[in-house]
């Protein structure tokens, strides 16, 4: 952005960034072979050979030996619940998807929030002990940057027996043995084809973004009030970047977000998963202050393009205060 | 054509078909106009337009789409039983997933037994099955009759009890001259790619009732479960919308193909429609039925045109109450009329992927085996199969 802050759309100037993070003419085009692919062979559902392929894909790129997608978060939650045996309380972070609350009762659990830490919103350490390494880590994939799935997930797991659980657990289709409670839960071959394409380009940025994570940063330069975060490994690739806001900054995540979401920029803050009294979860109080995650494009160019326009806003942090304070 | 025993692929032949012919509809819409209505994947109005759509073909103030059909009967019982651990009756000879659905829903599923004629819920038997800790009834339409509609409605309400229909395999036929989609609380219809309206996947709702519909928008909402439609598939159903007409004359001409074929086989027959002349029917399924004459039992003719690569199955069979997938604690119950149909049905080769000629072909074939009935009973017996 230039110095005058009138020019940023929340103050009624033209979005700057309307075309960043919708993919590149070369993924639409992507997609739509791929659907044409899916019309020709009339595999539409049923765990098609594009949906094994976006499993084998995904667990490729995070490192885990199985995927196993779904369509939507909640079947990956429930029949994920279900396969582990979960039982209740079940300890849950108090910042994460809206309906986190509601997928825990479904799975006949009672959920029991844990505050957060205000470093990197994960749930904060619950005992002294060793290091805990995840079964099975439940994937959104509809993220800002990330891979769109229209409204698909996916759950990892390096566990061969739990994975062949939740094979069969995403579905209705015959298994020699009796494998307990199961749910209509796959993913379709055009959520597949549409995943296979975003991924493709994520690839061609270099697995995991990280060009793209690099030009951002580059171009957000130092001192500016906003740290961009590192990748967690064994996530998947996703052009986006988590930012920390500085102690003593001007602005904090919620309004980076109203001003970056009315350029047009995909982002968000942390949200509660319930409605609880934010008095008894200080961590998660201050996580939502000071991080939020943005879209940071599909090529080098456009994530430098959205570094710079950031680093502008931070820069112009004090006045931008100032008139937002002076709005009505 | 085969023309004797040794061409059957069960016993070495060359199978019929060098491709499998399924039993789903696979309907494919003009990809054009997909793609038109798809557009990327960002089209949060195709979603309102399908909705919208579907509330005027159904004749009903409200649809809520959603990922698929399983969720949506999941949602309806848990909302019906209104935090309640109680039972919802059901028919054993269905979907293996609704006694599932149940149980996600916090209810014991409760088998009753169905009407021999229309393959669904017998409504005495339902008012017998009726008590204290029933939340809901889930009654199901199917496609070559939606069942006794007004005797369920009329027990449910008796008994103060909400009912709502899986009319999954009955989109496009009418009860009372009336389309389905207005009886009882709610029904429910699938976007599954096999059904009659191909969305990839996906379900929606049909009610007029204003409060259920607010109750299930919240339910499947961001604030709830999460489980709405994705755009992609409405923009998918939206194609394939307006082509429904044409699917369901090109399945009425396959099975009446298929009746005309077969009317002379003794011991077999497909499965009539309820004809009464205002109704209609989709003829999504082709349901054949083996008989006392026919000289194969139902399992050794699935395996002779499984062989040929009709990638048929039984039909409904086992029933839910004797499957080992069913979830524990509901099976016990004595099922006479569905034990029977469970034991003499199987489905045939129907959808968009099946020509008049192919039905030509399966027709030949089972006159095939009519006449050689004998032989290939004996062949069996021999192979321990």
């Amino acid at each position: 952005m230039s110095r005058d802050i009138g020019e940023l759309a929340l103050f009624g100037g033209v979005p700057a960034l309307r075309a960043i993070g919708t993919g590149s003419p070369h993924r639409r085009q992507a997609i739509a072979d791929g659907l044409r692919d899916v019309f020709d062979r009339r595999y539409f559902a049923n765990n098609g050979p594009l949906v094994q392929r976006l499993d084998r894909s995904l667990a490729e790129v995070t490192g885990t030996r199985h995927a196993i997608c779904t369509a939507n978060p909640a079947a990956a939650w429930l029949i994920l619940g279900k396969a582990l045996g979960l039982v209740s309380p079940l300890a849950l972070p108090v910042l994460g998807p809206r309906s986190l609350a509601a997928m825990t009762v479904w799975t006949g659990l009672t959920p029991a929030y844990g505050d957060v830490s205000s470093d990197d919103g994960a749930l904060a350490r619950l005992f002294d002990g060793p290091t805990l390494h995840p079964a099975a880590t439940v994937h959104l994939l509809d993220l800002p940057g990330g891979i769109s799935t229209a409204g698909g997930a996916c759950i990892t797991t390096d566990d061969d027996r739990l994975a062949a659980d939740l094979k069969a657990r995403r579905a209705f289709h015959p298994t020699p043995q009796p494998i307990g409670l199961r749910l209509n839960g796959k993913m379709s071959e055009g959520q597949a084809a549409v995943a296979l394409a975003g991924l493709a380009e994520l690839r061609s940025q270099g697995m995991d973004g990280r060009a793209c994570l690099a030009a951002f940063a580059g171009a957000l330069g130092p001192d500016v009030g906003l740290q961009p975060m590192a990748a967690v490994d064994r996530t998947l690739p996703r052009a986006a970047c988590r930012l920390r806001v500085a102690e003593g900054h001007d602005l904090d995540a919620a309004d980076y977000c109203r001003i970056l979401k009315a350029e047009g920029l995909p982002c968000g803050g942390l949200e509660w998963a319930a409605a609880v009294d934010p008095h008894a979860y200080p961590g998660a109080v201050r996580a939502r202050a000071v991080l939020f995650e943005v879209a940071i494009g599909h090529s080098p160019a456009e994530a430098a393009a959205v570094g710079a326009f950031i680093r502008g806003v931070a820069l112009a942090a004090r006045r931008i205060r100032a008139g937002l304070e002076a709005r009505p | 054509m085969k023309k004797n025993v040794d061409d059957l692929g069960l016993f070495g032949g060359i199978p019929l078909f060098s491709t499998p012919r399924p039993i789903g509809q696979l309907a494919v819409p003009d990809i054009d106009r997909f793609l038109t209505f798809a557009n990327g994947t960002a089209i949060p109005d195709a979603i309102r337009e399908l909705e919208c759509r579907l509330a005027a073909y159904h004749g009903v103030d409200h649809c809520i789409a959603m990922a698929n059909a399983g969720f949506a009967i999941m949602l309806l019982m848990r909302h019906f039983a209104a935090g309640r651990a109680g039972n919802v009756i059901m028919p054993s000879f269905t979907f293996r997933g609704l006694p599932h659905f149940g149980v996600w829903a916090g209810q014991t599923p409760r088998f009753c037994d169905v009407d021999r004629t229309s393959h669904g819920l017998d409504p005495a038997r339902v008012a017998a099955a009726i008590d204290a800790h029933t939340t809901s009834i889930l009654a199901v339409c199917n496609a070559h009759h939606p069942g006794d509609i007004d005797g369920l409605c009329t027990v449910a309400r008796d008994a103060g009890i909400p009912i709502f229909f899986d009319s999954v395999y009955a989109l496009g036929c009418t009860h009372r001259g009336r389309l389905l989609g207005a009886f009882g609380q709610a029904e429910v219809y699938s976007l599954h790619a096999t059904k009659l309206l191909n969305g990839f996947e996906g379900g929606y709702v049909t009610t007029s009732d204003a409060a259920l519909a607010r109750a299930l928008r919240h339910a499947a909402g961001p604030a709830g479960l999460d489980v709405g439609l994705d755009p992609l598939h409405a923009a998918m159903a939206l194609a394939s919308l307006d082509d429904l007409d044409q699917v369901i004359a090109r399945n009425e001409e396959r099975y009446r193909t298929y009746r005309r074929l077969t009317a002379d086989l003794a011991g077999f027959d497909v499965v009539e429609r309820h004809d009464e002349p205002r109704e209609r029917y989709n003829h999504l399924l082709v349901v054949g039925r083996i008989g006392a004459d026919w000289p194969l039992d139902r399992d050794r003719t699935v395996a002779l045109l499984r062989a040929e690569g009709a990638n048929i199955h039984p039909y409904y069979s086992p029933p839910l109450h004797r499957s080992v997938h069913c979830p524990p604690g509901c099976g016990d119950v004595e099922l006479p009329v569905t034990d029977h149909l469970a034991s003499c049905l199987l489905q045939l080769p129907s959808g968009d992927l099946v020509s008049d000629g192919d039905v030509e072909d399966l027709a030949a074939l089972l006159h095939l085996i009519a006449a050689h009935g004998d032989e290939i009973a004996a062949r069996l017996d021999e192979a321990g199969r």
